[in-house]
C-alpha cells in the first residue's frame, strides 16, 4: 500500500513563536505533505488538552494574531510552494477583522483555513469567502443531506473529515458511517479528503489509508516534542506504509 | 406600538445581528434538530399545557409577589416589591427553563441529559429533574465555583448526577460551557445539551426566554392585583440572562415599563476584575453566539470576577445585547461591596434571604429608590434564595465565626475518623 500523506498541525506561539516556527520546518523537512498551522485562542473548544494546553500558554505569553501573520510570511517565503493552511476560532478572526484577516493570508499565498465554528451560510463566512479565501469544512458522519450540499457549493480544495465524535487527541476510532460520506463527497467534489481526530500511530495511517487521500495528525506530534521524541514520531508516521 | 416579543417570535435565531448558531458542524445537526422539535411544540397547546402543569406540580408555581413595605419606608422614595422565584422547588428561576428543556428532550427521545452550572443553581435543577424523569445526568462546573457553591455540588451528586469539575481556563462558567460544548461534540446523536441561560446557538436563546416568560406574566398578573397597575421598573440581574428575559419578556412592549439589567460590577473596573459586558460593549462570537463578549483586544475571552457564581461569565445573551441596541433594556452594575452592604439590609428589614446572583438586583434598587418619588413602583426579580451561598457569605459577613465553627468541624471529622 503506499504511504498515506500527512497533514501536520501545530499552535502557532508554543512553546515560543521562534520555536513553533523552526517545528513548522521540521515538519515539511520531514515530508509532511500540509501544514496545519493554528493561530492560539484562549478558548478552543474543538480541542482536547493537549491542543487546547498549548493554545492558553501561547495566549499567555501574548502571541497575537498580527505576529502569527508574520510567522507565516516569513515560513511561505522558504517554502514557496508547501501547502498551508491556518487553522483558527471565529472569534480571533472576526476581532482581527474579517477583511483584513483575509486579505493578509491571501497577500501572504495561504488560501485555505480551517475555522470549525463558523457555518458558511453565516454573515461572517460570507465576508470571508468574498475576498476568495475558502474555507475547509470540518464535518462528521451524522452531517444531514441538506447541510452538505451548503459545503459542496463551497467547493473547498480540501475536506477534514473527522475519525469519528471526538475533540482533537483522544483514542482514535473510526465512525462505521463515515464511509458514506466519503464516497458522498467522491462524487460531488474533486478536493482531497483529509481524516483526522485521535490519529497518533501508523496504524491508525494504515487504518484511514483506503478511505483518505490523507491523514491529519495534531495532537500526537505536539505531545512528541513536548517529550524531545519529535524526530522519531514525525519518521513513523511519515513513513506509515 | 412596539413588537418586540413578535420580532422574538419570528426569529430564525438571529436578534439583529445578534445570535446565530456558531457551533461545530458536527454539533450543528443536534442544535437543528433541537430547533424544529422546539418550533413544533411551541405551535402545540398540549405542549404548553403539560408544561403549565408541571410549573404547578413540580415547582409550586405561581411564586409569591411582595411587597417590601419596610424596606420601602426605610429607603424613603418609591415602593418595591419582589418577584419571589426563591420560592421555587430547588431555589431558583433555574427550574422553569430546566422543565421546558426535560420536557423537549423527551418528546426527542434523549435520554442523556448534559448541562453547565455557575452557581449550582441550574445544575442542582437539572440534576433533580434527570432523577424525577430517570435520566442519565452529567454536569460541568468550573472548579473555582465547585468549590465555592460545594452544598449545591453535594445535592447534585446525591441526587444521583456526575459532577465533573472543570480545571481548565480560569475554572468558572465559561470554561463549563465549553466543556460541556466538547461532551456534546463527542455525543451529538443522543445527548441533550440543557443550557442554562438565555446564550448558546440557536435555539437556546429564544427557547429559554420562551420557558422563562412565565415569570413576568405573572408578575403582570400579581402586579394588577396588588398594586392596581403595571410596575413602573423591573430590575434583575444578568448573568446570561435566563431571570432577567424571564421578567422583561411580557413588558417588552409596554414603553412605559422600565427594564433594567443589573451586572457584576466585581470589585473593579479593570479587565478580569467585573463582569460588567455593558460597561465596554465588545461584539464577539463564541460558544455558539454573537453578542457582546469581556475580551482583548486580540479576540481572547477575558477573564471575569465577581462574588457571584452564577453572574461571573463573559458573554450575555443575544436577545439583551438586541434590547440593549435598542434602548428597551437599560443596564447598570452593582459591585461585590455594594451586595455584600445590601445583606445588611435586606435580611434584616423584610426577612428574605436572596441569592448573591439576585442581590445584585437588591444593590441596584436600594440606590435607585431613594431617587423615586412614592407613587413609583418597582419590582425586584429575587432569581433564588440564598441558603447556597452559606459559606462564602459567612466567610464575609461573619469571618470569626466562619473560621470557629470551620475547625470545631475539622476537629469533631479527624477525632471520629
Amino acid at each position: 500500500m503506499p504511504k498515506l500523506p500527512l497533514m501536520g498541525h501545530l499552535v502557532l506561539g508554543y512553546p515560543t513563536l521562534a520555536n513553533s516556527l523552526a517545528t513548522a520546518r521540521q515538519y515539511a523537512d520531514a515530508g509532511v505533505a500540509i501544514l496545519e498551522l493554528q493561530i492560539p485562542f484562549s478558548d478552543p473548544s474543538a480541542d482536547g488538552f493537549v491542543i487546547s494546553t498549548a493554545n492558553h500558554k501561547a495566549v499567555a505569553q501574548g502571541t497575537t494574531v498580527a505576529q502569527c501573520m508574520e510567522a507565516l510570511a516569513d515560513l511561505r517565503r522558504t517554502y514557496p510552494a508547501l501547502p498551508v493552511i491556518v487553522m483558527t476560532y471565529t472569534n480571533k478572526v472576526y476581532r482581527y477583522g474579517i477583511e483584513a484577516f483575509a486579505r493578509q493570508l491571501l497577500d501572504i499565498g495561504i488560501t485555505d483555513v480551517i475555522i470549525p465554528d463558523l457555518p458558511p451560510d453565516s454573515l461572517q463566512a460570507q465576508a470571508l469567502l468574498s475576498t476568495g479565501l475558502r474555507l475547509v469544512p470540518v464535518l462528521a458522519a451524522n452531517i444531514p443531506e441538506e447541510r452538505l450540499n451548503h459545503y459542496l457549493a463551497l467547493q473547498p480544495a480540501y475536506w477534514y473529515l473527522m475519525a469519528d465524535f471526538k475533540i482533537t487527541g483522544q483514542d482514535f476510532t473510526l465512525n462505521p458511517h463515515l464511509i458514506q460520506l466519503v464516497q458522498k463527497l467522491k462524487n460531488y467534489s474533486d478536493a482531497r479528503i483529509g481524516i483526522g481526530f485521535g490519529i497518533s500511530t501508523a496504524e491508525h495511517l494504515k487504518a484511514i489509508g483506503e478511505i483518505a487521500d490523507f491523514g491529519i495528525i495534531g495532537s500526537a506530534l505536539i505531545t512528541a516534542q513536548e517529550q524531545g521524541d519529535l524526530s522519531r514520531k514525525l519518521a513513523e508516521l511519515v513513513e506509515n506504509a | 406600538m412596539p413588537d418586540f416579543k413578535e420580532q422574538i417570535a419570528r426569529s430564525e435565531g438571529y436578534f439583529g445581528e445578534y445570535g446565530g448558531a456558531y457551533v461545530p458542524e458536527a454539533i450543528r445537526a443536534n442544535t437543528d434538530a433541537l430547533a424544529v422539535a422546539f418550533e413544533t411544540l411551541k405551535e402545540d397547546p398540549g405542549f404548553w399545557a403539560e408544561l403549565q402543569q408541571a410549573y404547578r406540580e413540580v415547582s409550586g408555581r405561581p411564586t409569591a409577589f411582595t411587597p417590601l413595605r419596610r424596606l420601602s419606608t426605610q429607603l424613603g422614595g418609591a415602593q418595591l416589591y419582589a418577584k419571589n422565584e426563591g420560592l421555587n422547588h430547588t431555589g431558583a428561576h433555574k427550574i422553569n427553563h430546566v422543565l421546558g428543556q426535560v420536557l423537549v428532550a423527551r418528546h426527542m427521545g434523549r435520554r442523556r441529559i448534559i448541562a453547565e452550572t455557575g452557581a449550582g443553581q441550574h445544575g442542582l435543577a437539572t440534576a433533580t429533574l434527570c432523577a424525577r424523569y430517570g435520566l442519565e445526568c452529567v454536569i460541568y462546573m468550573g472548579y473555582k465555583d465547585y468549590l465555592r457553591q460545594r452544598p449545591n455540588v453535594f445535592w447534585m451528586e446525591m441526587l444521583g448526577a456526575t459532577v465533573i469539575p472543570v480545571k481548565e481556563g480560569q475554572q468558572t462558567l465559561n470554561d463549563a460551557v465549553v466543556a460541556a460544548m466538547k461532551d456534546l461534540l463527542t455525543h451529538p446523536l443522543d445527548t441533550h445539551y440543557l443550557i442554562g441561560t438565555v446564550v448558546g446557538p440557536h435555539p437556546y436563546p429564544k427557547m429559554n426566554t420562551y420557558f422563562q416568560k412565565i415569570i413576568g406574566e405573572e408578575v403582570r398578573t400579581q402586579s394588577l392585583a396588588t398594586i392596581g397597575q403595571l410596575p413602573d421598573y423591573v430590575l434583575a440581574c444578568v448573568g446570561g440572562g435566563s431571570n432577567a428575559m424571564g421578567a422583561f419578556y411580557d413588558f417588552l412592549d409596554e414603553p412605559a415599563v422600565k427594564l433594567v439589567g443589573v451586572e457584576a460590577g466585581g470589585h473593579g473596573t479593570a479587565p478580569g476584575e467585573h463582569a460588567a459586558r455593558f460597561t465596554s460593549l465588545q461584539k464577539g462570537i463564541f460558544e455558539g453566539y454573537f453578542s457582546y463578549f469581556l475580551q482583548d483586544d486580540d479576540g481572547n475571552i477575558a477573564p471575569t470576577a465577581s462574588i457571584s457564581a452564577g453572574l461571573d461569565y463573559c458573554g450575555v445573551s443575544p436577545v439583551l445585547a438586541w434590547l440593549h441596541d435598542q434602548g428597551r433594556v437599560q443596564f447598570a452594575a452593582a459591585t461585590d461591596a455594594q451586595v455584600l452592604d445590601a445583606y445588611r439590609t435586606v435580611l434584616r428589614t423584610e426577612g428574605l434571604v436572596p441569592a448573591m446572583e439576585s442581590m445584585h438586583a437588591f444593590a441596584h434598587a436600594l440606590a435607585l429608590a431613594p431617587t423615586l418619588s412614592p407613587d413609583t413602583h418597582v419590582v425586584i426579580n429575587m432569581s433564588g434564595r440564598g441558603e447556597k451561598d452559606l459559606f462564602i457569605a459567612m466567610e464575609h459577613l461573619q469571618p470569626a465565626q466562619m473560621t470557629e465553627f470551620m475547625q470545631l468541624k475539622l476537629t469533631s471529622l479527624t477525632t471520629h475518623a
